[in-house]
């Protein structure tokens, strides 16, 4: 015990020192780590953030895409369907000339009335 | 020259009823000709196909006018749709990413004000000149109990 006492008598400067400089080094420690922290926070919040937005990226493309396809798909089926009426229609206009031929053979006076009617042209004999 | 228009006038009248095709204006004239028959007034002439055609086309032109116009509407609809829908989804995903960047920042906001409110309690010139103090304090006292 006295040694120690003598110890410390004779070396206190160099303890009171050495007591500073841990003492101080500690709270630089504890500063560092705070801003480690904080650019930790920083990167943690940025990484997050790209992750997120390229996910949105992402979902919002494969959403137009999808809305496309179902756009070209209606489409395919407007012009499926108009080409079907339109085919019916045509089906429908040589049937309708066959009956006008034949209306001019068996009922002359009909097909005349059907001209005046339609165009109003005016019917000389 | 009244005698002269008035012999002019009765000569077109008299024309006039001898030929009424020439003098007729109407809206438009058509008969039915036999084969090899002859027509009284100049005459572009359809065959009964031809004919048959026209009173056909008459008929389903506005049918078919309509059915172009009612796909052609569709297919704008459609096309407006689509672009309603894009503009939807642009929304959509505008809205999350502006989330997206809201939570984030709050979050690191948040860690950030904890980290300076815990480093705020931390006092350099404090620290050292509490340590230096220290220091000396612990060196005289230690000096002090040896010297006895």
């Amino acid at each position: 015990m006295q040694s120690l006492m003598n110890f410390i008598s004779t070396y206190w400067k160099e303890i009171a020192i050495a007591s500073l400089l841990f003492v101080v080094s500690f709270f630089w420690w504890q500063d560092h780590k705070g801003l480690v922290n904080a650019y930790d926070a920083s990167v943690e919040s940025y990484e997050t953030r790209l992750k997120e937005l390229k996910e949105s990226h992402q979902r919002e493309t494969e959403r137009k895409a999808e809305a496309l396809e179902e756009y070209k798909a209606k489409l395919e089926e407007l012009e499926i369907e108009y080409i079907v009426y339109q085919q019916a229609v045509a089906e429908a206009r040589v049937e309708r000339v066959q009956d006008f031929v034949a209306l001019r053979q068996e009922n002359p006076d009909q097909l005349i009335l059907e001209i005046e009617e339609k165009f109003g042209f005016e019917y000389t004999d | 020259m009244v005698l002269n228009t008035l012999i002019k006038a009765t000569i077109l009248f008299v024309l006039s009823l001898t030929t009424p095709e020439l003098a007729h204006s109407s809206e438009g004239r058509f008969t039915l000709v036999p084969q090899g028959g002859t027509v009284r007034f100049e005459a572009t002439c359809f065959d009964t196909e031809a004919t048959a055609r026209l009173l056909t086309w008459k008929e389903f032109i506005t049918q078919e006018a309509k059915a172009q116009c009612e796909f052609e509407k569709k297919t704008l609809v459609l096309d407006s749709e689509l672009v309603i829908k894009n503009m939807q989804i642009t929304l959509d995903e505008t809205q999350v990413r502006y989330q997206v960047e809201m939570d984030t920042r709050d979050k690191e906001l948040e860690t950030l004000r904890d980290i300076i409110k815990k480093n705020k309690k931390l006092n350099v010139p404090f620290v050292v000149a509490t340590s230096v103090a220290v220091g000396f304090g612990v060196g005289f006292g230690t000096y002090h109990f040896a010297s006895k």
